[in-house]
């Protein structure tokens, strides 16, 4: 169990946020510069926070209040991996990964060098220098050279943002697996929500140094919190009038020339067009009212030839329509809700 | 159809593009000239042998043998001094930064012989902590020691700066990364920083070297042209000049094939890092 309560003063915002994590893989999900690699780098010890405390299994690893009370970054038992994945340039494959383990016997090492490099599968590397080396097969060893030192808990910050987007999947589904084998708590920083979605057990939403919403990724992308985590999640979020508001899913929004009455219906604008295999992706708005997503089917698209700029009427069916509670009340379920979830 | 190719326009271009070609190429056989010449004379003037006769006097043998043992001196002192120094400027930042940067470097740029004045007003006899010396009986100036003080003084910016530069150009994850994998700030000084930094470093030290072989002005003022004591090569090559012509030519020749060859091994480490700079750069 890893828990921890930091605040520290940025430049823009003050950080400040408390998280317990069992075993489990935990995903921190914000724009850039929302402090999620901040608090990777004072959970690892490179930072100090203002005030805070951390705490790994019962082992105090920072408190602010006591002095002095600090264990530095070399005796956290922690693995760290950065975006760029800084191998050492001057050291191949095998020596970046028993870096960390020098201080073992030989034999000892070379075993547990050799069980990681096929771990991550990369034993026909063992020889290559990082710099002949491919985006997906540096974080692989950087993977294996973190995880070569048993760490008690682990800290991946952006692992994947630094792959192009044909190796990312595959990238994407190897590094699950890994982790799922672990069984320490584990704490994965990212800005893609498909990569929170995939990688994480839970999901915790962050916005200037605070977290607004902790969840599943099923739960976060049902129930959105606010504005700003219903956009990651790509689902609509809008406010009615008790102060409630309506998530629904882009899929369920269906697009007309024509007003066809219902509960729920927006007169809009199309504002931008993206096709996304079968669908095509709208981004509906105006000057005044909500913005919407709605996937519209690529047929449909082709036989209404919609064009940028028309206005149209998007509605959405009371049965797809799921409502959230503002923050800090009982939340309330949709009328169909109960047997989807 | 009118072209920038037609025939007469190309010529008209051609010749003041010719023109323009003649100038560029007679200021740089100019400059080329005035910069070689003098330094190539130093070997026409006399073959090999006579050369190699010339040097073989008492006089060059004790210059030679106190400059390399003075050089190397103040080689290892400034690497042993300024490393932690360059390291140290190289992590950290404060306000004043930029000046002391620019005080590290005042020696390259300063005239040496004002470096000597100003080593004398601290450490000469009446200097101001030429009483401290003399305390522990030691007199620092007109003896070896004060030759080393002088090349040191005046190198020693060459492998600081370097250095500095050299440690300010690994990337910064990389040290935050080797204490998440369980190694001291000291182990990753060793295992890391210093092996990145190595070419830096080794042509610092390369250029300090050969400006502490070739010090005349500091030396002169600050411990004086005393056979076998003080007087370095440099400083043969001047008295010499006022007996022997040859013997100084000779020895000119001597040191500068030293500095050439010292400043050409800097050149290939320079390459050999940016080509593996460019080999780290490819897998990002």
């Amino acid at each position: 169990m890893l828990a921890f309560s930091v605040r520290k003063r940025l430049r823009d915002f003050t950080l400040d946020l408390s998280l317990e994590i069992g075993t489990e893989t935990h995903v921190l999900i914000g724009h850039s510069g929302c402090g999620k690699s901040t608090t990777l780098r004072i959970l690892a010890g490179l930072m100090d926070p203002d005030q805070g405390r951390v705490e790994l299994d019962g082992r105090v690893l920072l408190d602010t209040k006591e002095r002095g009370r600090t264990v530095l970054p070399e005796d956290r038992d922690v693995g760290y991996l950065v975006q760029s994945y800084a191998l050492f340039p001057h050291l191949s494959v095998t020596d970046n990964i028993a870096y960390g383990i020098s201080r073992l016997d030989k034999g000892e090492r070379n075993k547990r060098v050799e069980e990681s490099l096929d771990l991550v599968g990369v034993r026909h590397l063992a020889r290559a220098m990082p710099g002949s080396l491919s985006g997906g097969e540096q974080q692989r060893v950087a993977l294996a050279r973190a995880l070569v030192r048993r760490p008690r808990f682990f800290l991946l910050d952006e692992p994947l943002s630094a792959l192009d987007i044909s190796t990312r999947v595959r990238v994407r589904g190897e590094l699950k697996t890994i982790l799922q084998g672990l069984s320490i708590p584990t704490i994965v920083v990212t800005h893609d929500y498909e990569d929170a979605r995939v990688l994480g057990d839970r999901i915790a939403v962050m916005d200037s140094g605070k977290i607004v919403q902790t969840g599943t990724a099923e739960e976060v992308a049902l129930r959105p919190a606010s504005a700003f985590v219903a956009a990651f999640t790509d689902t609509n979020l809008v406010g009615i009038e008790d102060g409630r508001k309506m998530a629904f899913d882009p899929w369920r929004v269906s697009v007309a020339r024509e007003p066809a009455g219902g509960e729920h219906e927006w007169r809009i604008e199309i504002q931008d067009m993206a096709r996304l295999g079968a669908f095509v992706r709208m981004h509906l708005g105006g000057s005044e009212g909500p913005s919407l997503l709605a996937d519209v089917p690529a047929d449909k698209m082709g036989r209404e030839a919609y064009s940028l700029g028309e206005t149209v009427y998007a509605c959405v069916a009371p049965d797809d329509v799921r409502f959230v509670a503002p923050p800090g009340t009982q939340d309330e379920m949709g009328p169909h809700e109960k047997e989807n979830s | 159809m009118t072209t920038v190719g037609s025939p007469l326009r190309g010529r008209r271009v051609g010749v003041k593009q010719m023109l323009g070609r003649l100038a560029l190429a007679l200021v740089i056989a100019i400059i080329l000239a005035f910069l070689f010449l003098p330094l190539l004379s130093v070997f026409v003037t006399m073959g090999p042998v006579e050369l190699f006769t010339n040097l073989n006097t008492p006089i060059a043998y004790q210059a030679l043998f106190l400059s390399l043992k003075t050089s190397f001196t103040s080689l290892f002192l400034i690497v042993a001094f300024g490393t932690p120094l360059a390291y140290w400027m190289s992590r950290t930042s404060f306000w004043g930064k930029r000046i002391l940067e620019v005080g590290v470097q005042m020696p390259i740029v300063a005239p040496p012989a004002v470096a000597g004045v100003g080593l004398l007003l601290v450490f000469g006899n009446l200097g101001l902590l030429g009483g401290v010396f003399s305390a522990f009986g030691v007199d620092v100036t007109f003896t070896a020691i004060a030759v080393v003080m002088a090349q040191t003084f005046i190198s020693g910016p060459f492998f600081v700066v370097t250095t500095r530069q050299a440690f300010e150009s690994v990337d910064k994850e990389l040290p935050a990364v080797s204490r998440t994998l369980g190694v001291t700030p000291w182990g990753t000084f060793w295992r890391i920083m210093v092996p990145l930094a190595l070419p830096g470093m080794l042509a610092g030290a390369a250029l300090s070297l050969a400006r502490a072989l070739g010090e005349f002005g500091a030396t002169i003022v600050f411990a004086g042209n005393l056979p076998g004591k003080t007087q370095t090569f440099p400083l043969a090559i001047y008295t010499a000049l006022q007996s022997d012509l040859d013997v100084a030519v000779a020895m000119s020749a001597l040191l500068l094939l030293t500095a050439f060859i010292l400043l050409f091994l800097v050149s290939l480490v320079n390459r050999r890092a940016a080509s593996s700079a460019l080999d780290q750069g490819k897998g990002a």
